[in-house]
């Protein structure tokens, strides 16, 4: 500290002056002169002052130290005393004492930061919750940058204002923590800058201030009486967002909700998470795809920072290609869908990767029962770039070997997927980031089980680029370009002479620019563009070897282009009443080259109705479609505690995977629309009503009632083939289709015991009603669909017996899905058939599993180097027979039924995690 | 938790498998099947009209009084007459033309069925059928050692691309035991028998739809394809095994149906099956295209190959028939004055021949180890060397 006095006195310059002062506004310069001719020296360099004016200040002038700070309080000069000298510094504070005490009788300090440093999407001035401000310690003329700042207060309780004593305090990168003393009080150094406070208690709830380190300062924290204190169970984000917020359907899943949930072969994932919340249903173990609503398995939009990802599943959909390690968080939207999303019918999952460590190199790792995996993630330099890769990958067949006796025993099963990412952010606040992400899967299966090809391999790669630039204090904007790609190859090996490969690819090339512009507390607006180009090459047939006189063959590539332009506003009318107004007008155009076919009008699609060809220039439109998506909600307030909403929203879908299965296979491919297919649009309207109760325990609970209404819902005619086939249309049918249901949701979100449980009642029906025999499908009356699940409930139950040792069940109930069944049989040229009912007239037995996990904590030392924990996971804990799917053979004259069962004992799983 | 690390421990094992499943259909519902075929070969051809069967029903309702006809692309017509219930033929002289387009319509009751225009392919000549020694995986996860009987077929590029398959095989029975003489218990006759019930010849016809297509391929080629796989301890190779195999050339479209039908029946019960249903052939209700009819209207020309294998064909290859001589236990020797006694207490043995000093005695045995009609026909075919 002297030696840094030392210096400054080195080059200082002493200089004296004489001059006049004025009543208003004062010459720094000359009113220094006049200062030291009242006896005091001072020390400084003559640039520093030259020709700066300050107000005169209002204290009287015998309080030296508050008539200086008064004086330089509007420039960048700091100033330190020591008896007649005083030495004045710019923009450099002196620090002459780390004592705390000297700012502890302060109370002013903790300032509401309202402008320059937080931008609209952090600062929240309507929300009365502290998590939500940022609160600016110390004095910014006291600011270093790279420096440390050392910030302490009390810890009190909110309502008693009693100390909470043994108070955690950290930060959690680098990791710094503390605890707070029987009165409460606490003290931690941190680096200065922008840190989030996080702050556990046992009998408080979690919480944490995101604070401006700036100079040693005092922050006191309040907390929430609690009884959970590790592992919260929440997964909306906010206590009122429940309430308070005019959006519908939305459900957040951030890292800790991950963690609770019991992991299926202790890989945590958080699409499988989000199965546990209200009105997100899969079809059962390892079936790939998501359906939301009563929605198809595509007509969920999946994106990575923005970029979609067009396969989600590792290993038959048991996994999904999120690397849980490389997650942030997760917001899915499935109704009330922003006006800046679009694309999809049903939902949006928004899947943010983690900001890459900016302090220090650090290094992850970890082995798991399935997969091992290991993250890295560094700075570089100072105030640099920061880097992150991470990645995960099978390293043996050992658990598949282990799944005897069903299709995929002594299957050859591997998948890897890696992600890099490498973010900046200015000190003006804009942002940049880059993300690159790759993942693979390969399996091999007996020829006879599976479609009747063997090797199948699949692809996704992802490119992101995003830029975030703050205009003003009222408006910022996210650019973004990115790119995705997603191939498969699949290979028929089982004839040497007729062996080849089928390769499949799809690419999607996007470029958005998303404005948001603040009007003020009341009124927001988003709007921007978005363009995406799709480029599909549906099929390149190679011979596979030497013997193989398989002729190569390509399906014509397909490309189009879809545009929207978006505008959406939300006003606060008054306290009570919250409107937010959104249109998206999409755009699409099916673009040649190609050769499409026209078919006579007297018979189906199909290659003997053809009755022309036409030939498409490249780039020449085959077809455009383009419709507004209308996307309105809103909130009203009945009380403090409770409210309604309604929103409705018009999505169009242009890109449809075609799939014949209930669940996505790895042969299914992803098609545009064009002359035959047309878009699938669906109207959804829904109306909640939501209800806080609070208390000792805050307890959410909803109501939500929606009615979908969908037109141009793909379908298959039966038997339809969809690989390699060079007139698609030929098998595709399309139908109106309807969705409606009813979703019940209470939460309970702190206590000893917290969790939540969800009921959905839901139908999914779609009619098939063409004009001729192959298009018309039960009658042409509406039917369920393969996807549908009236009655579906779903639980988290976390209890904490102690601090370390916690417990949580998860308990899942399904009506079992429709399935075709077998009424009776044919003969037909002295063979025996399999005469089916009509689509979907049956279902298979109820679904219900329940999974136990429990976690034991070590000990809670701050001191301790390094933290672990045991978890201990039970999968399906009643060993319940749950039916994945039935299926039906001709034995000789007899049709024998099978069902299949994926796990039909409990999968008990422990997992050693440890951190440090 | 920015840094952890994860050990993960399996404890268990994981278990998935398929099992039987129980499942009870009340409804049945009667959907009308149409068998139609029509070839270039010289002969009645059949048109079948039926009902389909509940799954627990073993027999076909064939529906009566239809009237069914083929409209021929010049504008002729070619009438089926009922000849036993539910079964239409043509006159015996009757040959389609390959490149000639044919329309079957049919009234059942109210309905008027009608085909689109079915058009007859040249099809490719049979290269040859025969047979290879392998072992060949059976459902229950097993294999099974015997020969499988393949066929390829080659032709010009610009014949019919897809074929149906169906084959008629015959075997011959050698009873080591078979009985050459008989025995009147009236008359208390031993008379030697003109016939022998030693060589009896049982033929079937076969039972799924057997198809290939070339389509795709740089040739006009159907390269071994499986016909029929006759596994060592099946009886068709003991001794003298028939194949006579006839080619179908059948349109795409007809490829395409009797693959679905076959899919229909066949399920693997993977994560990835495909929807199951109704599968609509080319055969529609004129005005009503909801109700459905099973069946297909296929016009193929037809070409066949026979030929005739013994075991010692497939010898060197390691074919080994297996036998079982269970018989020999089951002999008795009976005295010619006790035959009376012994037939009355035993009817349905038989005598095997007449052996040891004289009288000799008759060496008798059971039906199923001294009749070879219990298990074929007597009659040798026409075509057996």
């Amino acid at each position: 500290m002297i030696k840094k006095l030392l210096i400054i006195g080195l080059y200082s310059i002493v200089l004296h002056a004489q001059g006049q002062s004025r009543a208003d506004s004062v010459n720094l310069l000359e009113h220094i002169a006049v200062l030291e001719n009242q006896g005091y020296q001072f020390f400084y360099k003559e640039d520093w002052l030259k020709g700066i004016t300050t107000a005169q200040p209002n204290v009287a002038r015998d309080d030296l130290p508050s008539y200086l700070r008064a004086l330089f309080a509007t420039t960048s000069i700091s100033f330190h005393q020591e008896g007649e000298h005083i030495i004045l510094t710019d923009n450099t504070p002196i620090i002459t004492e780390p004592a705390i005490a000297s700012f502890l009788d302060e109370t002013v300090d903790q300032e509401l930061i309202t402008s320059g440093y937080v931008f609209s999407r952090e600062y929240d001035a309507n929300s009365e919750r502290p998590e939500d401000k940022t609160y600016e310690v110390g004095s910014r003329n006291l600011f270093t940058q790279g420096g440390e700042t050392t910030i302490a207060g009390y810890i009190t309780e909110t309502d008693s204002g009693n100390p909470v004593e043994g108070a955690l305090v950290y930060i959690q990168s680098p990791f710094i923590g503390t605890s707070s003393s029987a009165d409460g009080f606490y003290s931690i150094t941190l680096p200065s800058g922008r840190q989030t406070l996080q702050l556990q208690s046992l009998n408080m709830k979690n919480t944490y201030r995101e604070v401006i380190a700036l100079s040693d300062g005092r922050l006191d924290v309040a907390m929430d009486i609690d009884v959970i204190a590790l592992n919260a169970v929440t997964v909306s984000a906010d206590r009122e967002f429940n309430v308070k917020s005019t959006q519908m359907g939305l459900t957040k899943i951030n890292k800790e909700n991950i963690k609770i949930v019991p992991a299926i072969l202790g890989e945590a994932d958080i699409i499988r998470v989000a199965t546990t919340t209200s009105g997100v249903q899969n079809l059962g173990e390892g079936a790939a795809g998501i359906n939301i609503r009563g929605g198809k398995a595509d007509q969920n939009l999946f994106l990575l920072d923005g970029a979609p990802v067009y396969n989600t599943n590792h290993f038959f959909g048991f996994f999904s290609v999120f690397n849980a390690a490389a997650i942030e968080g997760m917001e899915l939207y499935k109704s009330g869908i922003p006006a800046n999303y679009g694309g999809r019918l049903s939902s949006v999952f928004d899947i943010a990767t983690k900001v890459p460590n900016k302090e220090k190199f650090s290094a992850s790792g970890g082995l798991g029962v399935v997969t091992s995996r290991l993250m890295v993630e560094t700075p570089i330099g100072k105030n640099g770039p920061s880097v992150m890769v991470s990645g995960r990958a099978t390293y043996s067949d050992f658990v598949i070997d282990q799944i005897s006796n069903s299709a995929l025993a002594n299957q050859d099963v591997s998948f890897y997927d890696v992600l890099a990412k490498v973010h900046h952010r200015w000190e003006n606040n804009d942002e940049f980031s880059v993300t690159a992400y790759r993942s693979f899967d390969r399996f091999k299966l007996s020829a006879d089980t599976l479609l009747s090809f063997s090797d199948y391999s699949y692809t996704n790669e992802v490119f992101t680029a995003n830029w975030r630039h703050v205009f003003n204090e009222a408006l910022q904007a996210d650019f973004r370009v990115s790119h995705s790609r997603y191939q498969y190859e699949i290979k028929y090996d089982e004839l040497a002479s007729q062996a080849f490969t089928v390769d499949y690819g799809l690419r999607e090339t996007s470029a958005m620019a998303n404005f948001d512009w603040s009007m003020g507390e009341r009124l927001n607006h988003n709007f921007g563009i978005e363009s995406k180009h799709f480029s599909i090459q549906p099929g390149e047939k190679r011979p596979a070897g030497q013997a193989s006189i398989v002729l190569p063959d390509d399906l014509e590539e397909e490309q189009g282009l879809e545009s929207a332009a978006f505008f959406s506003t939300q006003y606060n009318v008054s306290e009570d009443l919250s409107l937010q107004g959104g249109l998206r007008y999409s755009f699409f155009q099916a673009l040649g080259p190609g050769t499409g076919f026209v078919y006579g009008d007297r018979g189906p699609r199909s290659a003997t109705n053809r009755v022309a060809e036409v030939s498409y220039e490249n780039n020449e439109v085959r077809a455009t479609y383009h419709g507004p998506e209308l996307r309105l909600s809103g909130r009203y307030s009945l009380n403090e505690t409770s409210s309604i909403k309604l929103s409705y929203n018009r999505t169009r879908q242009y890109i449809h995977l075609l799939l014949n299965a209930a669940s996505i296979a790895p042969t299914d491919n992803w098609r545009i629309s064009n002359e035959h297919i047309a878009p699938q649009v669906a109207d959804q309207i829904s109306l909640g009503y939501y209800k806080n109760y609070y208390g000792k325990n805050t307890i959410e609970t909803s109501a939500e009632v929606y009615y979908k209404d969908i037109s141009n819902l793909v379908d298959f005619k039966v038997g339809a083939d969809l690989q390699f086939n060079k007139a698609i249309e030929t098998s595709i049918l399309q139908g109106p289709g309807r969705a409606y249901g009813v979703e019940l949701s209470v939460k309970k979100n702190n206590g000893w015991w917290t969790g939540w449980i969800n009921y959905t009642y839901s139908r999914s029906l779609i009619q098939l009603d063409g004009d001729f025999p192959e298009e018309v499908i039960n009658g042409g009356s509406y039917f369920p669909t393969a996807y549908d699940k009236p009655h579906y409930l779903n639980s988290i139950t976390n209890y904490k017996f102690s601090r370390r040792l916690s417990m949580t069940l998860n308990v899942v109930y399904a009506t079992g899905v429709p399935v075709t069944y077998p009424v009776g049989k044919w003969r037909f040229k002295n063979s025996e058939n399999i005469l089916y009912s009509d689509r979907n007239a049956f279902r298979i037995p109820d679904y219900f599993r329940m999974d136990l996990g429990v976690n034991i904590e070590g000990t809670h030392k701050i001191k301790k180097l390094a933290h672990s924990s045991w978890t201990f996971s039970v999968y399906n804990l009643l060993g319940r027979d749950n039916v994945y799917s039935v299926f039906f053979n001709l034995d000789g004259e007899f049709v024998q039924g099978n069902k299949l069962l994926v796990f039909k004992d409990p999968i008990p799983t422990l997992t050693y995690n440890f951190s440090f | 938790m920015s840094n952890y690390l994860l050990i993960g421990i399996l404890i268990g094992t994981l278990l998935g498998c398929t099992a039987p499943f129980d499942f009870e259909v009340l409804e049945t519902e009667e959907i009308l099947v149409v068998d139609a075929s029509f070839t270039n070969e010289t002969k009645a051809h059949t048109v079948t009209i039926s009902y389909s069967i509940p799954l627990d029903g073993e027999d076909q309702e064939l529906v009566s009084g239809a009237n069914v006809w083929i409209e021929v692309d010049d504008g002729s017509r070619i009438e089926f007459e009922e000849t036993s219930t539910g079964v239409y033929q043509t006159a015996p002289n009757v040959a389609g033309e390959v490149g000639r387009g044919y329309t079957l319509h049919a009234t059942v009751g109210d309905l008027a069925l009608v085909t689109p225009q079915e058009t007859m392919l040249e099809t490719i000549p049979i290269d040859s059928v025969y047979g290879r020694y392998l072992a060949l995986p059976m459902d229950n996860g097993t294999t099974e050692l015997g020969i499988q009987f393949l066929l390829d077929a080659r032709g010009d590029i610009d014949k019919a691309r897809s074929y149906r398959f169906d084959f008629i095989e015959t075997h011959q029975i050698k009873l080591r035991f078979g009985s050459q003489y008989s025995w009147d218990q009236e008359t208390s006759t031993l008379a030697f028998r003109d016939t022998s019930l030693i060589d009896c010849y049982f033929t079937k016809a076969s039972e799924e739809l057997l198809i290939s297509t070339s389509a795709g391929l740089a040739e006009n080629s159907i390269v071994e394809f499986p016909v029929r796989f006759v596994s060592e301890s099946d009886e068709q190779l003991r001794t003298r095994y028939s194949l006579i195999l006839k080619q179908y050339s059948i349109s795409s479209s007809a490829y395409d149906y009797y693959r679905e039908v076959k899919e229909t029946n066949e399920s693997a019960g993977s994560f990835f099956d495909e929807q199951r249903g109704l599968i609509v052939g080319n055969i529609a209700v004129e005005g009503d295209p909801s109700i459905p009819v099973l069946g297909y209207f296929e016009v193929a020309a037809v070409n066949e190959i026979r030929d005739i294998f013994v075991p010692g064909d497939f010898l060197d290859d390691g074919f080994k028939a297996r036998r079982s001589d269970q018989c020999m236990m089951s002999l008795d020797t009976v005295p010619q004055n006790e035959l009376g006694d012994y037939f009355g207490n035993f009817p349905s043995s038989n005598i095997v021949i007449l052996y040891g000093f004289p009288p000799p005695p008759a060496v008798v045995g059971p039906r199923s180890c001294t009749d070879c009609r219990l298990f074929g026909e007597i009659n040798k075919p026409d075509f057996w060397p």
